[in-house]
């Protein structure tokens, strides 16, 4: 896989990123924070227990409470609820870019649906489509759904129309266009818009949790928060911070690798 | 005649009919069992009801209550972002050392500090503040810092070959170049410090809008929920208008500047 | 240049407005120092205009940041009235090609050229200034616009302005026309020389365009090479006042231009 033109893009990519990742003595902050806590307040406590709780009630929620399985559901929402949020929000967002007529059609409903923070599409889900998997998965494509749109729609209507006049005068189909100038112009602003909608993603996956109790790291946090575990809430916190920066770093990631085929920005 | 055509013409009429598609797109759901018919109100009884809150004042009370938790972490989270920003912004060994840090605590998303701060506060407007401020101080840390960064090079030499001293440079060249990207900063910062305070509400904290939607939820009033929902909405649109106005007022050559480069 | 008395490193005696002999500055760079200029050995007359050409990448700005105090040297000494430059001079102003990133842009054209000055006058006096150097540029009626709303050569002028508001004894200029448009740059070429009339300034003008060094020039000095070195001085002994159809015409002036083309290709090919 190495030699080859796509393995060579991933390692050139990896070491790209190590290369320009801040500094590791960065983390030294953080490091004394973990480390100061620890001795001052090292034992449990109901407000501030040390680290070394923390990871004592990780072991308990692991073993207890299905830690894995609780995590795997999260993922699986978020996935699950990005991935459509990606492929619809790219289809309607080409259609509006594309088509005027969508485009003045739609615009009431979009400007609405933008000034609507993510999280309380939740509650407004729940009475309409009531508690589950179902109404889950819409709130979390929904949340994810503008950024893309929005991001796929403008840059549809930047493409250099000189690309278009290539397209005519190579005399593609519609369909050869779409899929060889459209979709590809517009990669770069779908991936930001992605990046946009990733932690809303997660947000609201984590708040459906929450306030439905569905099985999921969110419905962890909120029992053992009223049960005043707080070893747990703090791993729990943890984890989730965890959970977030890796999937930030594996999007950069790919986004990174994507991107080697475009001039560099600026 | 010519005016009333011209009229016709402004009129969105493909927007018009979307709506008018969308409800039959939501008839035709409810009739395959997707959604609950009971639920959904009309228009009408949404106008209703965001006149009932309004009249029996408890929409004010929410908001209020809402507001503030904007506003007081805002006002927090701007002063450490600004600080912080500055500071990181011009020493590069503070950089090295924060950094990474910062790259690590980012990414935590705001509402998984709920728990924690309902532990540590209760029901309480801190526990709504600890939701706020830290995920909110990063888009003003990160502006911020990087405001000061961007300040051209040549700036500096300007001032130093007119002799100014480093106080001088700092206060009437580094600050005033720096101030249209800590402006972004607070925008976006003022944006989410409204969604933080939404989401400690709904999970947290029982006042304000963010529980009155939760709380006519669980009471089947759908036409309150609409009601608050649009509320919401509002209250974002507002708070932008006002601080773009205000941003206008208060810095017009800053305001320029952010114009010309839109 | 006179030779009255021995030769004194400082030029204190002669009145020297500049004087360096054998600089030699040294940038650091990823792989190592960088020499970018060597055997530097200059003066300036008060009241003289020299111009600085040569290709571009020989250190023609280094030379300029080396005389504003903006760059130290690594070897020899460089003399402002007398005394070794130590930090930007005080009665010595850089007019800095690119005029937009060197004027404040939060700040009326007014609040611009006033910049320099406050803290160390008066109120009342400032604003005289101000109003003299924006009407010795010709800016007066714009005096309250933001740089953003005016052109170019506009806003060249108004850097040119902010330096002159100073009553500075030299002006260090860095290829400060190269961004305008053909026209404009004739306008201002002819603007500055008659603003160094009336203000009795020495500048040291430094461009890649042997003609505008010609036309502007007392003395034109050429730099070449990598490190950079001034190769020869020439004087220039044209007329004046200088008028761009007229004097660029004169035979002594294409004389000049060949001799200048020559010094710097000769030196390329050598």
């Amino acid at each position: 896989m190495r030699s080859s033109p796509t393995g060579r893009r991933w390692a050139g990519q990896l070491r790209t990123m190590l290369a320009s990742l801040p500094p590791a003595r960065g983390l030294l902050p953080l490091v004394l924070l973990l480390v100061a806590w620890q001795l001052i307040q090292g034992g449990p406590s109901p407000y501030f227990p040390g680290p070394a709780q923390w990871w004592k009630a990780t072991e308990a929620l692991f073993d207890r409470e299905h830690l894995l399985a609780a995590f795997g559901a999260t993922t699986a929402t978020f996935l699950e609820g990005l991935a459509l949020a990606i492929v619809l929000g790219t289809a309607l967002g080409v259609l509006v870019g594309i088509s005027r007529a969508a485009a003045r059609a739609l615009q009431p409903l979009l400007e609405f649906m933008r000034a609507i923070p993510p999280p309380v599409t939740v509650p407004v889900a729940t009475l309409l489509i009531g508690y589950g998997t179902g109404m889950k998965l819409t709130v979390v494509v929904l949340s994810g759904l503008w950024p893309i749109l929005l991001n796929a729609a403008s840059a549809v209507r930047q493409i250099d129309p000189l690309l278009l006049d290539v397209a005519h005068s190579f005399r593609l189909t519609a369909w050869q266009r779409m899929n060889r100038i459209i979709l590809p112009a517009i990669v770069p602003s779908l991936l930001i818009g992605i990046r946009i909608a990733i932690p809303l993603a997660i947000v609201v996956t984590l708040l459906v949790e929450m306030l439905t109790s569905l099985p999921g790291i969110g419905a962890l946090m909120i029992r053992s928060q009223r049960n005043y575990q707080s070893s747990e809430v703090y791993a729990l916190l943890v984890l989730v911070g965890l959970f977030g920066f890796v999937v930030n770093d594996l999007f950069a990631v790919v986004e990174g690798v994507i991107m080697r085929r475009w001039p560099p920005r600026e | 005649m010519p005016e009333r055509r011209r009229l016709l013409h402004r009129i969105n009429w493909p927007g018009l009919s979307t709506i008018a598609l969308a409800f039959l797109l939501w008839e035709m759901l409810l009739r395959a069992g997707f959604a609950q018919y009971q639920n959904l109100p009309a228009p009408s009884a949404i106008a209703g009801g965001l006149v009932e809150i309004a009249a029996s004042g408890q929409l004010l009370t929410d908001t209020l209550h809402t507001l503030r938790s904007v506003l007081v972490g805002w006002g927090a989270a701007l002063v450490a972002g600004i600080v912080l920003g500055l500071l990181l912004g011009v020493s590069r060994t503070l950089r090295r050392y924060c950094l990474a840090s910062i790259e690590v605590l980012r990414p935590m998303p705001g509402i998984a500090f709920a728990p924690v701060a309902l532990l540590l506060f209760g029901f309480s407007l801190q526990m709504e503040l600890m939701v706020i401020i830290l995920p909110a101080l990063w888009p003003v840390l990160i502006n911020t810092m990087g405001a000061v960064m961007g300040v051209h090079a040549r700036l500096f030499e300007v001032g130093r070959t007119f002799r100014l001293s480093r106080g001088e440079i700092l206060r009437k060249i580094m600050l005033p170049a720096a101030l249209p990207g800590v402006l972004v900063g607070a925008r976006l910062s003022l944006t989410l410090a409204l969604v933080l305070a939404i989401v400690a509400e709904m999970v947290g904290n029982p006042a304000g809008l963010g529980y009155a939607v939760v709380r006519e939820q669980q009471a089947m009033r759908p036409e309150l929920v609409f009601a608050y929902v649009v509320a919401i909405g509002a209250l974002g649109v507002i708070l932008n208008e006002v601080l773009t106005g205000a941003v206008a007022r208060l810095f017009p050559a800053a305001s320029g500047r952010l114009r010309e480069a839109a | 240049m006179n030779a009255a008395g021995p030769p004194d490193a400082t030029g204190a005696a002669r009145d020297l407005v500049f004087s360096c002999r054998n600089a030699c500055v040294e940038l650091a760079h990823q792989d190592g120092a960088r020499r970018i200029l060597e055997n530097i050995s200059l003066e300036l007359r008060r009241g003289e205009f020299l111009t600085v050409v040569g290709p571009s990448g020989t250190g023609k700005t280094t030379l300029l940041r080396l005389l504003g105090g903006l760059t130290p040297c690594t070897r020899g000494t460089v003399y402002v009235h007398g005394r070794p430059i130590d930090g930007p001079p005080a009665d010595v102003v850089i007019v800095f090609q690119d005029y937009s990133h060197a004027l404040l842009a939060w700040r009326t054209v007014a609040r611009n050229v006033a910049f320099g000055l406050e803290g160390k006058l008066p109120r009342g006096e400032i604003a005289e200034r101000v109003r003299d150097a924006l009407r010795l540029v010709r800016l007066d009626k714009h005096a309250d616009d933001y740089p953003w709303q005016l052109s170019g050569g506009m806003q060249q002028r108004v850097q040119i302005a902010r330096a002159l508001a100073l009553r500075p004894a030299v002006l260090l200029m860095d290829e400060p026309f190269a961004a305008l448009d053909a026209m404009t740059k004739a306008t201002l070429q002819d603007e500055l020389l008659r603003l160094r009339e009336a203000t009795g300034a020495s500048v040291v003008f430094v461009t890649h365009d042997i003609e505008e060094a010609v036309y502007l020039g007392d003395r034109v000095a050429v730099i070449t090479g990598s490190p950079g070195r001034i190769e020869r001085t020439v004087a220039v002994d044209l007329p004046k006042p200088r008028e761009q159809i007229v004097t660029r015409q004169l035979p002594e002036f294409l004389e000049l231009r060949y001799l200048l083309h020559q010094a710097i290709g000769q030196i390329e090919h050598a």
